[in-house]
């Protein structure tokens, strides 16, 4: 019996015997290591799994049994590495293990962010309904607080980056004014939508100088926002929070139209700068004129030819004629074939000189109705957009100057 | 650019020089007149010729605006040097049934001396305007020559009257 409860005592001494695994865990370029989860889970006795946690410089230590594990080193915002070569390990004395370093997983962060910043802008530039930008602000204020989302990065590194804070709140939490600052630094890159905030809280100019940072990048839109905080520093009631009020400025490329483009069209040709200004009855006009002219002076021209060929034959004639009653009838048709060239050449002179005053007059009423350079194109269309932190809520409004 | 260039054709166009009126025919009492000759005249046709070294011309002696005439005495310098006389022919001024008669006297010292005298069916004497000879040059020499008719040319009536030659007209030969 003695002998039988020896048994089973030193059995039972074996099969839960434990053994002491220690070792270091380091983040890539960090100076804190704490918080990195070594995981041991079971190969072979189901899901009794020991996690040891890092502390600041990255030793942990951690009572297991003797089993064969699978280890797991683990820090959100990082690579998981597991144990190598084997990525399991059968503990049966006390170990040190060999020291781990984890990436970080900066560019898989950054890529997300990036993504998610246009598919929020988008949905606000899109003017969607409320209750599903809510949605979205709330699935984004979510993911601020969940630590199990492996795409969002350290808080303390990245807060900058948060999106509902960084587009749609200009949100300063109480008591942590740390965060608030860093909440107002603007995203890294956008593609399609540029933010711009200017806040300046009451006392705390550091902060403000902060907020004023630009976005690095944007393609097609800009906003520019401005926040006048007022209140408590680092602290900012509902109350007190200001609506945000953002520019949108038109990302259209077209054509500036300048009286002095139409002006160099109708410079070109008759009517052209009334076309470029939408003046097409003008146009029209314009070059009904100008060929009217034109034709005029081809006529003549026509009738200059054929009254100078008249006039060299019957010259010729004339210089051969030895019969006196040839020599003045031939005289008599030069002098009269003469005056058509006369006539013609004068009537095309005075045609051209029409047809000149009257291009002149396109060009100068080209520019008389070319389009005013305030209304190009290229100018600010005077939208505002504003964000009511209060209502919760987007305002549109437009305002046209009257001087 | 191309309704400019169109536009420049035009104005172009619109520049064409009209050509200067010149009526300098010889023969045209009018023009002559503006240049000061009075008829009756003496006249060469044509009255400037331009050739080539050693080449033949014609030049025909006219009588303009003459009235009565029955008989001519002609009397024509030219330069020698440049000009070498060829032939001389009768003109159709006294031409009618009966051909004129006429002779001249060439010295080889650059006068040549006509003499014709009217011998008409119907009447004794022609007016008008009308060539008596028609001569033959060629240019020998390159240069500016002239012909000119001496001032003792005489035309004479069918009664022997003198007709006053109030103008006497000049050739150029311009031999290149």
């Amino acid at each position: 019996m003695s002998r039988l409860i020896f048994s089973l005592f030193i059995s039972t001494a074996v099969s839960f015997a434990t053994v002491t695994v220690d070792g270091y865990a380091y983040l890539g370029k960090q100076n804190d290591h704490s918080g990195i989860n070594i995981i041991f889970d079971p190969r072979d006795t189901g899901p009794v799994t020991n996690i040891a946690t890092t502390d600041a410089n990255g030793y942990f230590t951690v009572q297991v049994e003797t089993k064969n594990y699978f280890i797991t080193y683990a820090k959100d915002g990082y690579f998981s590495e597991p144990i190598k070569p084997y990525g399991a390990i059968d503990f049966d004395t006390d170990t040190t293990l060999s020291s781990v370093t984890l990436i970080k997983q900066t560019k898989l962060i950054e890529f997300v962010n990036f993504i998610e910043n246009i598919v929020v802008d988008n949905y606000r530039k899109l003017d969607i309904p409320q209750k599903l930008l809510e949605r979205i602000q709330l699935a984004d204020t979510t993911s601020q607080t969940t630590p199990t989302r492996h795409h969002q990065p350290d808080i303390s590194q990245t807060s900058g980056s948060e999106p509902a804070i960084r587009f749609s709140k200009n949100v300063v939490p109480s008591g942590t004014p740390e965060k608030a600052e860093a909440s107002d630094q603007p995203p890294a890159s956008h593609l399609a939508t540029r933010f711009s905030k200017n806040a300046a809280p009451s006392g705390t100019p550091e902060k403000a100088e902060a907020s004023d940072q630009p976005p690095a990048s944007h393609l097609a839109t800009r906003f520019s926002k401005s926040a006048a905080l007022s209140g408590t520093p680092g602290k900012t009631g509902a109350s007190d929070q200001p609506a945000i009020t953002t520019r949108h400025r038109s990302a259209r490329k077209l054509p500036a139209k300048t009286k002095m483009g139409a002006m160099v069209r109708s410079l070109l040709f008759p009517g052209l700068g009334q076309f470029y200004a939408n003046q097409r009855i003008w146009g029209y006009g314009w070059i009904a004129a100008e060929v009217v002219a034109g034709g005029l002076i081809v006529m003549n021209y026509s009738n200059y030819k054929t009254a100078n060929d008249d006039y060299n034959d019957y010259h010729t004639s004339y210089a051969n004629a030895t019969d006196p009653t040839l020599i003045a009838q031939y005289k008599t048709q030069a002098q009269n074939s003469h005056e058509n060239v006369e006539s013609a050449s004068d009537a095309m002179k005075t045609m051209a000189g029409i047809a000149g005053v009257v291009w002149i007059a396109n060009v100068v009423h080209a520019y008389m109705v070319g389009p005013k350079s305030e209304v190009t194109a290229y100018n600010e269309i005077p939208l505002q957009m504003a964000y009511d932190q209060n209502t919760d809520q987007f305002k549109l409004s437009i305002s046209i100057s009257l001087d | 650019m191309k309704h400019i260039t169109m536009f420049i054709l035009l104005l172009l166009m619109a520049c064409e020089e009209v050509p200067e009126e010149v009526y300098d025919n010889p023969l045209d009492i009018e023009a002559i007149t503006e240049e000061g000759i009075e008829t009756p005249a003496l006249m060469f046709f044509p009255d400037e010729i331009n050739i080539n070294t050693k080449e033949i011309f014609t030049v025909s002696v006219y009588a303009l605006d003459v009235q009565n005439v029955a008989g001519a005495y002609i009397n024509i310098n030219y330069d020698q040097d440049k000009l070498l006389l060829i032939a001389i022919n009768p003109g159709t001024f006294f031409s009618d049934l009966q051909d004129p008669l006429y002779f001249s006297e060439t010295q080889n010292s650059g006068k040549i001396e006509l003499y014709t005298v009217f011998f008409g069916a119907d009447s004794s004497s022609v007016s008008g305007t009308g060539s008596f000879f028609s001569i033959m040059f060629a240019a020998s020499e390159s240069g500016v020559s002239s012909l000119t008719y001496s001032t003792n040319c005489e035309l004479v009536d069918p009664d022997d009257n003198q007709i006053e030659i109030k103008g006497f007209g000049e050739g150029v030969v311009n031999a290149h």
